[in-house]
């Protein structure tokens, strides 16, 4: 035997501070912890399979998951308005239900609902009501329909199985067509995100991302959850799951568990370096030698992360963030140098970001569109809106490195205009149920917020900050936390996503950004990029970044090299 | 077939004779006279099937094959200079003929992708300049447009043509003229719509696009083969035509017209500015002549176009030999024939379908050709179910050799994708296969219907 060679075996172990609360696709978050292991237990129509060269194109081309194929003008998959996509469905694709039963395209139509649930949505929802036809009807009828802030499961499958998205329909169990409002280059890419995952009929006996869930997830992935805690996670093998039916992942392992522990980095390096841990939860830990496989030189788009978000409707100090000079004065404030060295460890290359679209990413403009540091006018932007002895806000964080250092340097920043902050840290869960909930920020005290946004594809991806960051909307679940809403940055958001022309529609949504620049809507901090892998045990082998999955491992294909192969 | 041309110029679509049989072939006889089933001997066709797909691939005559078998040996292994006679100018000169027009102006291409490319690549376009198409093109046209969009920055509109029995030429050429802006430069359209089978009333079109000064580009994909068509007498720049669907040519072959002259009585306008990509004609030093502001050439652009490096050879020898035999048989006649067989179909689908259930124009004689689409099934709602189209050409040809096929298209006003059944009729069908095509089509559509 290859004394190197992985055999299947053995549980992968994850450690670390991240949630495990979001296991939900229909509220996917491509910023919690919980969506590194969607990939697991839930497939999509189309998917990315691991590469371990990201400057291949493979490594960020979509391609068909449950889907027999992508769909083309040379399959009739796609017609040539570029408005109807028909999709094959694999016959061979069984949930984990007992008896197990086959996936059919009713099961991919509920999950679209399920999306569109007014209990907590993903904020990438944005991306299929700009673009379905019917879906932004059907959401909208959902959330009227269901006024309950806490409704039961039988209402919610009550509004889904009486209310149709008029342009999703099956035409019999493997085929289904997708109806759009407009050509969309990237609707591939948009049905490849995990929020759009087929759900079976059992879910609609639960309420959304609640506890009983979690406790009832059916899968079709190779794993499926067995025991799941606010403090472990626990997979063992799906039994219905079959390798000729899926094309990307493999079920190398006896298992996986996630412990979530109170940790920082070096004891997470520690615990992985020990032989106790396998991989980084939550938190980004740099291996301590050289790994190739995030080079930079991948040409792929940076994140934006992170950003400072204003809070605009906090009635705080005088509603004072809903006056663009106080936004302003902020930005002129914060030495983002400074917050570039706290993240010097992570394994991932940090720039100082002066717009919004950052790095790589369509659209992008090498210029500098943000506002440089300059105290001078940071105070005189205060004086001139009525704050000239400054004010007091406060700045929320989850207990999540590098958040809290973040946080604290750039409320220095601000204590020298004058400007009083008072730091809030949460638990992950928290914080992000807090930041999503409209409601909640109106009334609850918060005014300023770090969060951060990868890209959600690569190509033709100029939408991917502007529209799910900065488009009106108020449910709960937003990556809008701000509640931003301008009629003006909506409809130039409108117009773009109108342009097919590639060079016109970077031109748009540049207009975009420019409108969002000027309102200083947030203040962009960093741009980051992964150079190397993560931190991982001796026994890891192929743990491949995802980079559409915010470069998480694809724990689907994670082999270990068990001591039996060492002898 | 008439076209709708002006008074002093010649028809587009001609009423004419063809060429005297050739001697020597006592196989084929008088074929200005023969029988059509005497006609149908003389092509390629598998023993019981219906074949009425032609809009796809046409069949190909024995006397076609022949041509390629013998100049491909012909040309196998030897020595001698393969350069001049991949210029084609012989098969040039009698395709030309075939069309109305003058070996300077012909080009024979792999395809009418092909030609259409190179035309489309070949036009002196820049930032701004507006194309005004159909969402009903091949997507080979659009696609082309689309780079050249992204390439120089054009900007392509596409319009949706109507679709039913009862459209009309004027509401299609309306269509075109509410698109013309001042930035339009091209309007380019297919002759027939493969999806729909309509016949654009390309005449019509053209002097629209001349009364604005506009180049025509036309996807004559369908045209040769079915129609005895005057290319000159369209009034367009530029056609890029099939040579194997019904003209019946190889695989791999096509004939590009476009435009060297100026004929007052068909198309006034100056020679657009073309650039013929893909040559090895075009000189490696100056330019070639001005081009002519008279019906007398001042070079010749067909060359330019068609000498590109080696040439099957046999390629070009067996598409003459189609078009040749075609002359033979009399294109009026097979025009005639052709269309005739199309209205019994149609005919024949409406009594079977109803005239509603049809795709294809019907009620405007000038619209009509050898394509018809229809919706078979009861159900309007089976018509963006693309697994239930294909399904019932599949099983027309799995279980009774029927061979047809199904298109996808936009209908104006229609949130959804359409899909239709098309057949095509051409020389080497009759009605008695249309009779029997209809039955099955209708029994199986039924039977689908009823969702067995």
């Amino acid at each position: 035997m290859n004394r190197t060679e992985p055999r299947l075996g053995s549980v992968l172990r994850l450690y670390g501070p991240g949630e495990i609360t979001r296991l939900d696709p229909a509220c996917y978050h491509p910023a919690t912890a919980s969506s590194q292991v969607n990939r697991l237990f839930a497939r999509q129509l189309f998917s990315y399979r691991p590469e371990t060269d990201l400057r291949s194109w493979q490594a960020i081309a979509p391609v068909p998951d449950l889907a027999v194929e992508i769909p083309s003008i040379y399959n009739a998959g796609l017609g040539a308005s570029g408005t109807s996509y028909v999709v094959h469905l694999r016959s061979d694709v069984y949930w984990d239900t007992s008896p197990s039963r086959r996936l059919v395209a009713e099961d991919v139509i509920r999950g679209l609902k399920r999306m569109c649930n007014p209990v907590i949505r993903s904020p990438l929802l944005t991306y299929f009501l700009s673009t379905v036809r019917g879906l932004q009807e059907f959401c909208d009828g959902y959330r009227a329909d269901v006024r309950s802030s806490n409704p039961d499961p039988e209402q919610l499958a009550r509004y889904q199985n009486s209310h149709e998205i008029a342009g999703v329909f099956a035409l019999d169990d493997q085929t289904l067509v997708f109806e759009l409002v407009r050509p969309t280059l990237a609707f591939v890419n948009i049905l490849a995100l995990p929020c759009a995952s087929p759900a079976p009929v059992e879910y609609d006996a639960l309420t959304p991302n609640s506890p009983e869930f979690s406790a009832n997830i059916r899968s079709i992935g190779p794993y499926r959850p067995v025991e799941v805690s606010t403090t472990r996670l626990l997979f063992e093998p799906n039994l219905a799951w079959r390798q000729e039916s899926d094309p990307i992942r493999r079920q190398y392992l006896d298992g996986l568990e996630v412990i979530r522990g109170p940790a920082d980095r070096t004891d997470v390096a520690d615990r992985i370096d020990a032989g106790a841990a396998d991989l980084p939860w939550g938190l980004r830990v740099a291996p301590d030698h050289e790994d190739r496989s995030g080079d930079t030189s991948s040409g792929l788009g940076y994140s934006l992360d992170p950003y400072v978000v204003f809070n605009m409707v906090s009635p705080r100090a005088d509603s004072a963030l809903s006056k663009r000079e106080i936004r302003q004065a902020i930005a002129h404030a914060i030495d983002k140098e400074t917050i570039a060295a706290l993240v010097s460890e992570t394994g991932w290359a940090a720039h100082p970001a002066d717009s919004i679209i950052p790095i790589g990413n369509d659209g992008y403009e090498d210029a500098q569109l943000g506002y440089r540091p300059d105290l001078a006018k940071a105070r005189t932007l205060l004086a001139e809106a009525g704050y000239p002895d400054g004010l007091s806000l406060t700045a929320v964080c989850p207990m999540l490195p590098p958040y809290p250092q973040i946080t604290r340097s750039y409320a220095a920043d601000l204590a020298k205009i004058g400007i009083r902050v008072a730091i809030s840290e949460l638990a992950v869960e928290d914080y992000y149920a807090l930041l999503e909930d409209p409601d909640r920020a109106q009334h609850e005290a918060w005014d300023m917020a770090c969060l951060s946004w990868w890209p959600s594809w690569f190509h033709r991806n100029s939408q991917a900050f502007l529209q799910p960051l900065f488009q009106a909307n108020s449910w709960r679940g937003t990556a809008n936390c701000g509640q931003f809403h301008d009629a003006q940055v909506d409809k130039l958001i409108e117009t773009a996503l109108d342009t097919v022309d590639p060079r016109e529609c970077d031109l748009r949504w540049q207009a975009v950004q420019q409108e969002v620049v000027d309102a200083c809507a947030i203040v962009p901090l960093l741009f980051q990029t992964p150079v190397t892998g993560p931190r991982r045990s001796q026994r890891v082998r192929h743990a491949i970044p995802l980079p559409a999955l915010g470069h998480a491992i694809d724990l689907a294909n994670v082999r270990l090299v068990t001591s039996e192969v060492h002898r | 077939m008439v076209a709708s041309a002006p008074a002093n110029a010649a028809p587009a679509v001609r009423a004419r004779e063809s060429s005297p049989a050739r001697s020597g072939e006592p196989q084929r006889g008088s074929l200005q006279t023969a029988s059509w089933e005497s006609v149908r001997e003389l092509f390629v066709l598998p023993e019981n099937a219906i074949h009425l797909n032609t809009g796809t691939i046409g069949a190909m005559p024995h006397a076609v094959l022949d041509t390629i078998d013998q100049v491909t040996r012909e040309w196998s292994g030897g020595l001698m200079d393969v350069y001049p006679p991949g210029m084609y100018p012989e098969h040039r000169e009698r395709i030309a003929r075939a069309f109305g027009v003058d070996q300077d102006e012909m080009v024979i291409t792999h395809n009418a992708t092909e030609g259409m490319a190179r035309v489309i690549h070949g036009l002196d376009l820049h930032a701004g300049d507006e194309v005004i198409a159909t969402t009903h093109e091949c997507y080979s046209v659009l696609s082309n447009f689309n780079l050249l969009r992204n390439r120089h920055g054009i900007i392509l509109k596409t319009i949706t043509l109507p679709s039913g029995y009862h459209v009309t030429a004027e509401e299609i050429v309306s269509l075109f003229e509410k698109a013309i802006t001042p930035r339009t430069k091209v309007l380019a359209f297919a002759g027939i719509a493969l999806f729909t089978g309509t016949l654009l009333p390309m005449r019509q079109i053209c002097e629209l696009a001349q009364r604005h000064g506009l180049i025509t580009v036309i996807d004559g994909a369908l045209l040769p083969g079915m129609l005895n068509i005057d290319l000159r007498a369209l009034g367009a720049d530029f056609v890029s035509c099939a040579g194997a669907k019904f003209q019946c040519g190889p695989l791999g072959t096509g004939i590009l017209y476009v435009r060297n002259k100026v004929f007052q009585e068909h198309n006034p306008l100056p020679l657009p500015a073309f650039w013929p990509i893909i040559s090895t004609w075009y000189p490696m030093m100056g330019s070639p002549p001005p081009r002519t502001r008279t019906s007398v050439a001042s070079d010749n652009i067909g060359d330019f176009l068609q000498m590109a490096g080696s040439a099957s050879i046999a390629r070009g020898a067996a598409l003459a030999k189609a078009c040749e035999l075609w002359d033979e048989i009399g294109r009026t006649r097979i025009e005639q024939r052709v269309l005739a067989l199309a209205d019994y179909a149609r005919h024949r689908i409406g009594e079977a379908f109803g005239v509603e259930a049809m795709y294809s124009p019907g009620a405007d004689a000038r619209l009509r050709s050898a394509l018809i689409a229809f919706h078979p099934f009861r159900a309007p709602s089976d018509a963006w179910n693309v697994k239930k189209v294909a399904g019932f050409v599949s099983r027309l040809e799995s279980e009774h050799r029927i061979w047809t096929r199904w298109t996808e298209f936009d209908v104006p006003g229609s949130p959804h994708q359409h899909y239709a059944a098309r057949i095509c009729t051409h020389l080497f069908n009759n009605e008695e296969e249309i009779d029997r095509a209809v039955c099955v089509m209708r029994q199986l559509a039924d039977e689908m219907s009823r969702g067995a």
